[in-house]
């Protein structure tokens, strides 16, 4: 009864991205919106997992070269052109221009410039030192904010002594090494066509358009080597620190990557059944349906969780980061975030709490709340983990068909008595030990 | 569960006074409506009493719990959420397209039939408001924009923007500021990516249509906004340092003063530790332009102060309409209308400036040595 439709919708199909791959392997996509702002950026399908630990960071470094050149801050002060940068595990968005819709023309020709002056760019030494400092600052502060530096020391313990392990943003240390050659090295290996997605986002991002501007970018064809193979290993990691307010935990399991379709999507709406938690800072934390939100809510166990999934091409993790300024209560909040993962296993989980995380899934995945900028980021991320972009309406009817057995099937095979990654920091004293935790992934009893 | 939806009778009427802006529907899954309630902004009220009215939104009504407003949103995937501005109290909902008439329903019963149970009021309300209060004000750069408000508008736009405890109030206060504020005409919906027809049908069968409308012989007598120039304050504390320089200015300036933070930014040299910003926020009776910049290294923040009000001095009176493409990306970028900018004044005489510094203020110089 839900789904029934009350009234017609609309008669136009529904939103779908526009994919064009050229004969050298470029690939072109877009999505038209109605944004304030628009984007377009050029991505590499390349980011911290195409590293090596002697030259960690140097994805983000080569973008932060970018971004902060005089051709960007020359752009922006004479045409309204902001040129960020951005970094993921199998991505690197070096240049990614937002702009007021209109300006398309200036935008597209600032991405033009800044790639076939590239190579000059990263061949300024002097540059590159000062730039190399600043990337390196950030990524210590990064260091700073718990809930990323938490996530982040859970994938490095995951998947250790792979690249996939290597930092997202680098390491201050590794950075501060980085010279022109390693940069130079880095876009000569991966600035290769098959290798590049041009992505659109915005009001008057015209396909055609933006296929015509990729024709003429700077851009050498080839293809980059293939990512090395990578592999799960269960581990904890702990940074300890008695000065931070709170206890900051991650744990996560090892699940397949984003190409195994239905997978994907059962592993999306587990984690939106137990989704978000935020406590005090919403008003209707009390009435929530979610057992474990009820759970850690009546008991004032934590302030926040949230549950994720994090699909990259050929394996995942998925999993929560929780916090809490009940430190003496750590062990009965991570026993009993555990004990409600066992609830997929056992198929206690209600209807209501499925319908709810597909429903909140629907509109997370279809929904815009993001910026331009970070629309065009989602789309690069998903083509090159998935190898495609569903529309809309794809997305709907692939969560559709996720039933509460695909949850169970998914959860005993994926949950149920696995081997776990966990970082935690802060006021950890009362996190037990890998083994105490470990159990919690089955039950004694079913 | 729904099936009363359609079935509910009120008057098919839709009140005339209710304005309706409505974003030409788009391919997307996703709607979204956005209430604004004119008048219960919080210059409108005594102190804290607007965020109070905003804190108390989507609890018990007459028709529904606020335990079954949740659950059935959440079954249907829809998020709602309730916020105040110095203008206006804003109702926000984004759900699936065809929930249309759920949420048209919800966002009416707010307005129409909330309960404003006195235990509601000190369980949920206040400890929340307080909370949000709270929270802000950890942060300095709100902390001096909220300070800059007070000392460039004193009264009206001056009052915080949330509820600090300093009066205190009961749910009865809430009640009878509410059946005060919402009447029709007060009212105004925004939707996106919705189709207006159904739009229009579902509120007429919503509560909305219960709402009255405003009482003839109400009179308008209210005092216009004073503003005030060459103020200066400075509040001492330990943390991140925020330098914010402001000017109150006429609504009709609005889109000049974006091009003359555009020229401010410009002259701006890019800087690592410090966060910069150059806005000019629209209110219904002036606008504020200012320039914040925040950092943890004091002397970054004077030296920034300086070149700032440097470059204000030199954007008085001179020629602004080179700067045009970058005040419209900033405020595109800050959710701003820039459609006033292309027939906006391009050359303004700037007045003395406001100064607030929240944090190691000995270091920041005084607004009479910039």
């Amino acid at each position: 009864m839900l789904s029934r439709r009350l009234f017609s919708t609309s008669t136009a199909k529904l939103a779908r991205a526009e994919v064009t791959k050229l004969s050298n392997g470029l690939t072109i996509i877009t999505k038209p919106t109605n944004s304030k702002l628009s984007s377009i950026g050029v991505y590499l399908n390349s980011g911290s997992r195409a590293e090596n630990p002697y030259n960690s960071g140097v994805s983000t470094l080569t973008g932060n070269v970018l971004k902060n050149s005089s051709i960007a801050r020359k752009a922006l002060l004479s045409s309204g052109i902001k040129v960020s940068s951005t970094n993921d595990k199998e991505l690197s968005g070096i240049a990614v221009a937002s702009f007021v819709p209109g300006n398309f023309k200036d935008a597209s020709s600032t991405l033009e410039t800044l790639l076939k002056d590239s190579s000059k760019l990263v061949a300024d030494e002097f540059t590159v030192k000062e730039e190399a400092a600043k990337t390196a600052a950030l990524a210590d502060e990064f260091e700073e904010v718990p809930d990323k530096m938490v996530v982040e020391h859970m994938t490095a313990t995951a998947f250790q002594g792979t690249t996939l392990a290597l930092p997202t943003f680098g390491k201050a240390e590794t950075l501060s090494t980085l010279q022109a050659v390693d940069l130079q090295d880095f876009l000569g290996k991966n600035l290769l066509s098959s290798n590049v997605a041009l992505v659109g986002y915005g009001s008057d991002i015209d396909h055609d358009a933006l296929v015509k501007v990729a024709s003429k970018l700077a851009i050498p064809s080839g293809a980059r080597l293939a990512f090395s193979p990578t592999s799960f290993l269960g581990s904890d990691v702990r940074m300890r620190d008695d000065n931070m307010p709170k206890a900051y935990v991650a744990i996560s399991a090892k699940i397949p990557g984003a190409r195994s379709e239905h997978d994907f999507y059962t592993g999306l709406v587990a984690a939106h059944i137990n989704g978000q938690f935020l406590g005090a800072d919403s008003l209707y934390t009390s009435f929530e349906g979610s057992k474990l939100s009820q759970l850690v809510a009546s008991n004032g166990l934590g302030d926040y969780y949230n549950h994720f999934q994090l699909a990259y091409s050929d394996i995942g993790l998925w999993g929560v980061y929780m916090s809490s300024p009940a430190i003496s209560y750590l062990d009965e909040y991570v026993h009993f975030v555990l004990k409600s993962w066992n609830r997929f296993s056992a198929g206690t989980v209600t209807d209501a709490e499925l319908q709810k995380g597909k429903q909140e899934l629907k509109l997370a995945l279809t929904g815009s709340n993001a910026s331009a900028a970070e629309q065009t980021k989602a789309l690069a991320l998903e083509y090159f983990a998935r190898g495609f972009l569903p529309s809309d309406e794809e997305i709907l009817q692939s969560i559709d068909t996720v039933s509460h057995k695909d949850l169970v099937n998914w959860a005993q095979k994926y949950l149920y008595d696995q081997d776990i990654a966990l970082a935690a920091s802060g006021q950890i004293e009362d996190v037990f030990d890998y083994g105490r935790i470990r159990n919690d992934m089955s039950m004694m009893r079913w | 569960m729904f099936s009363k939806i359609g079935a509910r009778s009120f008057s098919t009427s839709l009140p005339r006074a209710l304005k309706i802006t409505s974003v030409p529907p788009t391919a997307s899954t996703v709607s979204s409506l956005k209430v604004l309630v004119k008048g219960a902004g919080a210059k409108d009220a005594p102190s804290g009493l607007a965020h109070l009215l905003a804190s108390s939104a989507f609890l018990n009504t007459t028709s529904k719990s606020a335990l079954r407003l949740k659950r059935e949103s959440e079954l249907l995937g829809g998020s709602y959420k309730s916020s105040v501005t110095r203008d206006a109290l804003v109702l926000e909902a984004s759900f699936l397209k065809e929930d249309l008439p759920f949420f048209v329903n919800a966002l009416g019963s707010v307005l129409a039939e909330t309960s404003f149970k006195p235990h509601e009021f000190d369980e949920l309300t206040v400890p929340f408001a307080t909370h949000v209060a709270e929270k802000a004000e950890g942060d300095p750069s709100f902390k001096a924009l909220e300070e800059l408000h007070a000392i460039s508008y004193r009264r009206g736009l001056g009052q915080p923007l949330y509820y600090d405890g300093t009066k205190s109030f009961s749910s009865h206060d809430i009640s009878s500021f509410a059946k005060s504020l919402f009447t029709s005409d007060k009212i105004e919906i925004i939707a996106d990516n919705v189709v207006q027809e159904d739009l229009t049908k579902f509120l007429k069968e919503s509560p909305f249509s219960k709402l009255p409308s405003a009482p003839k012989n109400q009179t308008v007598s209210k005092a216009s906004q004073k503003t005030y120039s060459g103020v200066e304050s400075r509040i001492r504390q330990s943390g991140e340092t925020v330098a914010i320089v402001g000017i109150p200015v006429a609504s009709s300036d609005v889109s000049t003063y974006q091009l003359v933070a555009a020229a401010v930014y410009s002259a701006l040299p890019d800087s690592f530790g410090a966060t910069v910003k150059a806005t000019v926020v629209p209110y219904e009776e002036s606008g504020l332009f200012s320039v914040s910049i925040a950092s943890w290294d004091v002397s970054e923040v004077s030296d920034l102060l300086k070149k700032a009000t440097a470059a204000l001095e030199k954007a008085s009176g001179s020629s602004l309409a080179k700067y045009r493409p970058l005040a419209a990306y900033l405020a595109g970028a800050a959710g701003e209308s820039v459609k006033g900018l292309e027939s906006a004044k391009t050359s303004v005489k700037i007045p003395k400036f406001n100064l607030v510094v929240v944090g190691d203020i000995d270091s920041v110089p005084l607004a009479d040595e910039l």
